[in-house]
């Protein structure tokens, strides 16, 4: 959302092509060897796959059950048994962060699939064949686009009466994928043109092999720009909804639920234990998402440099 | 020019047509009104059926869509369930507070943003401009909500600088200038909890154009003539680099309005934000229609203001 | 517009998470809130030390979590924070003391009721103001009963008129006036009921209105009119001095009270939001916090400024059954399932401590308390399963769960809504504990109110988490009878609904509370056999204020409902 009314005006000003660059590689090749170069990608990387690979195997690093309650045991300071306390109904934190992890990456990575799927096919659709399917969707997408975020939402939300993580999944789809729908019919609206695309149509290709073997895969860039930087919001956008009251319910954890605990100002002063790991979570990952699709969209946009 | 402007304007009937028809057909899709909620074991089931009468939930959704449409072309923006009171009345009470918040948020933006890209497209890729990156980047990451307690923790509870609730001191009866003061002190956190992303965003934003514009043949001539780097920044590069922020103006909208939403909650800013989150959590209807509405329109509005000041700073563009 | 406070804390009780509890006036019972005994003896601030001879002058801050509606009149307010300032400024014809009776005058001098219990005769003081300098009289108070009564009133309080005479034929319009209301002179006014009930007193209206500022004006004129908005023109220790819509109210003193003038010069109520409340109560920024979740209580107890008290409430929650479904009809499965669940570990746990567990519907507070079931059900899962093995719950199969009588398996369902932390926090607590006597539970998704309560009504549920906010008056019709629309287990009983309006309606129950003590509790006796409901625990109420405050009285209701002697509030000079 942020990203993206940005990002189409960088283009401008971009400096021009660098010379001398390697040839003889795939664009692909490129992009990746480009991506590697760049140091704070690295590290976002390194980082999700460490928080990833905690919270999928968290049995193995937390032998507590993160919906155990022990109600002669809350809000139990950190050490002993419970390494990082226990929250106000006497469950282990350090449990829940790391299975909340997995339900925050959840919602992360399939708002983002959907997403996607939802934006890139609809986007394609009304690239290609333009008309009345691409007036359609446009249109779609300017009645979402034109309501605020967070509002729609919110309403939607509200609307649905019952929360569930699904529930929850599903509203944001819904809510976002018209961006990515605009900036891959914007990228098909280009390719649409190009010489290879009108080739396959003047030798009979059939439209789907086109869209999917020809045009996809050429404008997977920028798809996967934005999908890694919808991923990073959505985990943000899920503690905001959960502060508002209306995230994943209770017992499920999730860092946004936890980090909630930060919002009693006593919590906040005296039991830091409680909030700054799902805090310093969330903004790692959140942090680690955002490099790792900044290092992308560097590596991708084959005009720009390290900048 | 105007034509385009009338025709965008123009635009903006069929859209927010759309709109409430989307919005309407979400809310005839809820289970329950505002009044299932609502038990006392004193009041006999008559009363509930008299207020659904009497706020025509008894009616069908076409008909309640027609009625609610034919208000609201006439400026009633219907009777919230709750207040029982016009919903343009608590609106009106509340948007100046709202658009108070969003210009000090926008100033706060520009002020901090601006110069501190700047400085660390000056010097790329030293401890400074490392340092300013990652913070832009934890600003970006941040909930806002988090953000908007941990300034209170520090600022007004830990320090004592800044009041944490409200636009004003409360029954201090301040007049003129002081008055004034006092609603500068008291916006500061609200405001700085709006504005963190964008200025984080802003922050990045300009680094990237000015170190672009920077590379720029026209900038590297003027180096070549001597002209002095200051001159250079001034007249070439940053004209140049941050001509495009100004449209990010209006289309920062939907953002700010979102933010609004946990800002105004967390500050008891009395805004139409806080009025929005209070008439979900009461399936307050009438005024969840009339400020989301509000809010598309205000976006429609950011975007066409952000067309014409692109038409307006940059020569290159034209409309038909 | 104390015997009308809507009470809407109680629905989800304890918690830091507001944003849903002020909203919705969810689930509530009526509460009168109203000044107990004068001679109940106030707690001075700071235990223990003398606090010295009051004096004048001073301001203290409230904390409102959301902003009021602002409709200051006792007879249309909805909001709970519209009614906070209403408390101070307007005065009630009597007050509850500490029996829980109605025997304090207030506007009203003295009382009676005639020898049939059917005819109330009222006598107001004749010293008594306006805050405008008018005089109070019974047409104020008429003209109180009038406007509820008014076809055009679409507020809630209808029913503190419907039991006079003529109010059912004004209501609809085909009598301008209250047919069983007699003038006698400017201060004496006849009151008849439709039929004579123990209740009579605490369900009628009593908070007179400006006839004089209102006069002419239909109710939907009233809501609007500047008196109810801007400058409202009360009775009590307190007057209006600035609204500030959205964000505060400023009360001042009322030099011209006919009681003992207050010792505050000031009384600003501020909209803080939960969230920053407590921190803003430690910080000295506002000076009373009430609704303080139990959590808080140990941290603000250690806090040597601050005077924190907590006291048995008048609201509890509980789990329901929902009758209707057939799994359900075994009394022995309901008792079973009441002995299993730790209510103990439950007050212990997530109350702190601050709260009792229940075992009927009245209140340890109300005078109706019966002390038979005091621990009527332990938490025993021994017991439990014994129950469940001899009515023929088994667990044949190997599954860790019983099978019901039949052998099929059985599985339960707990709903729950959203919006009380507490008893969202209590719904796994009670899945874990059933499961230990080998019930299979399965935990809903949490539900908006409104969807739940339509839901509860409609009896979809099999389980379900809910609670009540009591008057002090015990009558529980209206949730308890069989035909009441809001007994959500749709448990129908015929002895109960006779016990029920015996206990309200014989002669011997209005002419003896002690009588009709008896009644309630041959009635809860047979509720907790019946086992509806399993009564899980009633909250404390918990209140903090600051020090420097000297003179607060801290009872049954708290310390700042109703206008509980705000004028005998006061601040030393030195901390001003």
């Amino acid at each position: 959302m942020q990203e993206s009314s940005i990002q189409p005006k960088t283009v401008e000003m971009q400096q021009p092509e660098p010379k001398g660059k390697p040839r003889g590689k795939s664009p692909l090749q490129l992009a990746l060897r480009r991506f590697f170069k760049n140091k704070m990608a690295i590290a976002g990387v390194i980082i999700l796959a460490v928080v990833s690979f905690i919270s999928i195997f968290a049995p193995l690093f937390i032998s507590h059950d993160p919906l155990a309650t022990d109600l002669y045991n809350t809000n139990a300071e950190p050490g002993g048994e419970h390494w990082l306390g226990t929250d106000d109904t006497g469950r282990d934190v350090f449990a829940r962060l790391l299975y909340g992890g997995r339900i925050s990456l959840i919602i992360g990575l399939v708002t983002m699939l959907g997403t996607v799927l939802i934006g890139a096919v609809l986007g394609a659709l009304a690239g290609y064949y333009g008309r009345w399917i691409d007036a359609l969707v446009m249109r779609l997408t300017d009645l979402v686009l034109a309501l605020p975020f967070l509002l729609l939402i919110l309403f939607v939300i509200a609307v649905l009466a019952e929360t569930s993580l699904w529930i929850l999944i599903i509203t944001l789809v819904l809510v976002v994928w018209p961006q990515t729908a605009r900036i891959v019919r914007a990228e098909f609206l280009s390719l649409r043109e190009q010489e290879y695309v009108l080739s396959a149509q003047a030798i009979g290709c059939r439209d789907s092999r086109i869209i999917f073997r020809h045009m996809i895969p050429n404008a997977v860039a920028p798809i996967i720009v934005n999908a890694t930087l919808l991923m990073g919001l959505m985990i943000t956008v899920e503690s905001s909804l959960s502060f508002l009251g209306f995230g994943v319910p209770e017992p499920t954890p999730t860092w946004g639920n936890m980090l909630n605990a930060a919002r009693n100002v006593r919590i906040l002063s005296s039991e830091p234990w409680r909030w700054i790991p799902p805090g310093f979570m969330i903004v790692i990952t959140v942090l680690a998402i955002n490099f790792i699709g900044d290092g992308l969209r560097d590596a991708f946009d084959t005009k720009s440099t390290r900048r | 020019m105007y034509q385009y402007i009338l025709r965008r304007v123009l635009i903006f009937i069929p859209m927010l047509f759309l709109i409430s028809v989307l919005l309407f057909t979400l809310v005839q899709l809820a289970p329950g009104d505002a009044f299932t909620g609502q038990l006392d074991p004193n009041q006999d089931a008559r009363y509930y059926e008299e207020m659904r009468e009497r706020f025509g939930l008894d009616k069908s959704p076409v008909e309640q869509y027609l009625m609610w449409g034919k208000n609201f072309l006439q400026g009633e923006l219907g009777i919230s369930f709750r207040h029982k009171l016009p919903v343009s009345e608590l609106i009106g009470d509340r948007i100046g507070n709202t658009i108070f918040l969003g210009i000090c948020a926008y100033i706060l933006t520009y002020t901090l943003a601006i110069p501190l890209g700047i400085f660390s497209a000056q010097r790329p890729y030293s401890k400074w401009d490392y340092t300013l990156t990652g913070a832009a980047f934890v600003g970006i990451s941040m909930p806002s909500f988090f953000a908007g307690l941990l300034l209170i923790f520090l600022f007004s509870f830990t320090l004592d600088w800044f009041p944490f609730s409200g636009t004003v001191t409360a029954g201090a009866g301040l007049g003129g200038m002081e008055a004034f003061i006092d609603k500068l002190h008291h916006v500061i956190l609200p405001a700085i909890t709006l504005s963190i992303i964008n200025i984080a965003q802003y922050t990045r934003f300009t680094r990237s154009s000015v170190l672009a514009a920077k590379q720029q043949d026209f900038v590297r001539t003027a180096y070549a003539k001597g002209v002095p780097a200051s001159v250079v920044l001034r007249k070439h590069v940053l004209r140049n680099a941050l001509l495009p922020l100004v449209t990010l103006f209006g289309l920062d909208m939907g953002i700010l309005l979102s933010g609004a939403v946990i800002t105004e909650t967390i500050f008891s800013w009395p805004g139409i934000g806080q009025l929005l989150v209070e008439a979900i959590i009461n399936r307050d209807y009438p005024i969840m229609m009339a400020v989301t509405m509000l809010a598309s329109f205000f976006v429609l509005l950011g975007n066409l203001v952000a067309d014409i000041l692109y038409a307006v700073v940059d020569p290159r563009i034209r409309y038909e | 517009m104390m015997m009308g406070l809507i009470r809407i804390r109680q629905n989800s009780q304890g918690g830091r998470k507001m944003k849903r509890k002020i909203f919705s006036l969810g689930l509530a019972l009526v509460l009168g809130w109203t000044v107990a005994a004068c001679n109940n003896q106030a707690s001075p601030g700071g235990d223990g030390e003398d606090p010295g001879e009051p004096v004048d002058g001073g301001k203290v801050t409230m904390s409102m979590f959301s902003a009021p509606k602002g409709i200051f009149n006792p007879v249309f307010y909805e909001d709970q924070y519209d009614v906070y300032p209403l408390h101070y400024t307007f005065e009630d014809l009597w007050y509850y003391d500490k029996d829980l009776r109605l025997t304090i005058p207030g506007l009203a001098e003295k009382w009676e009721f005639s020898d049939d219990n059917q005819t109330l005769t009222i006598h107001l003081r004749k010293n008594a103001k306006w805050h405008d300098g008018e005089p109070i009289t019974v047409d104020d108070l008429i003209f109180a009963w009038e406007t509820i009564a008014h076809p055009d009133y679409t507020g809630s309080r209808l029913y503190m008129v419907e039991k006079i005479k003529g109010a059912e034929a004004m209501h609809e319009g085909e009598a301008d006036e209250l047919s069983g209301v007699e003038k006698v002179d400017d201060y004496t006014v006849k009151v008849t009921f439709e039929q004579a009930a123990a209740n009579t007193l605490a369900n009628l209206w009593a908070t007179p209105i400006p006839k004089h500022v209102y006069e002419g004006m239909n109710p939907k004129e009233m809501v609007k009119a500047d008196a109810t908005k801007k400058k409202p023109i009360g009775s009590g220790p307190f007057q209006f001095k600035e609204i500030k819509p959205n964000e505060y109210v400023v009360l001042e003193r009322n030099p011209d009270y006919y009681g003992e003038n207050a010792h505050l010069d000031q009384i600003v109520w501020k909209v803080v939001s939960q969230d920053v409340a407590i921190g803003a109560l430690e910080n000295g920024e506002i000076d009373f916090l009430t609704q303080i979740a139990p959590e808080e209580f140990e941290s603000l107890k250690k806090n040597e400024n601050l005077t924190v008290k907590e006291t048995q409430d008048f609201a509890y929650q509980y789990m329901g059954f929902n009758l209707t479904k057939e799994k359900l009809q075994d009394k022995k499965l309901r008792q079973a399932i009441t002995y299993g669940i730790n209510r103990k570990a439950m007050v212990d746990g997530l109350l702190k401590g601050h709260g009792t567990v229940l075992n009927q519907h009245m209140p340890q507070a109300s005078w109706a308390y019966n002390e038979e079931l005091k621990d009527a059900y332990p938490y025993d899962p021994e017991k439990a399963k014994k129950i469940l093995k001899e009515a023929g719950y088994e667990d044949k199969d190997g599954d860790n769960f019983v099978e019901d009588p039949e052998g099929n398996p059985l599985t339960l369902t707990l709903s729950y809504p959203t919006g009380n932390p507490v008893r969202e926090k209590s719904a796994p607590v009670i899945v874990q504990d059933l499961k230990k006597i080998g019930l299979n539970v399965k935990l809903d998704q949490p539900a908006e109110q409104g969807v739940f309560y339509e839901k509860v009504e409609k009896a979809e549920y099999e389980l379900f988490l809910a609670g009540w906010s009591l008057t002090p008056d015990p009558d529980p019709s209206g949730i308890w009878m069989s035909t009441d629309q809001w007994n959500f287990p749709r448990w129908e009983n015929e002895k109960s609904d006779e016990l029920i309006k015996k206990a309200v309606l014989s002669k011997e129950a209005i002419e003896d509370q002690e009588k009709r003590k008896q009644i309630y509790a041959e009635w809860t006796e047979l509720v907790s056999e019946e086992a509806p409901y399993v009564f899980l625990y009633s909250m404390n109420r918990i209140e903090a204020w600051n020090n420097r405050v000297k003179g607060v009285t801290f009872d049954w209701r708290g310390a700042i409902e109703d206008h509980n002697w705000v004028n005998e509030w006061w601040i030393p000079k030195d901390q001003q």
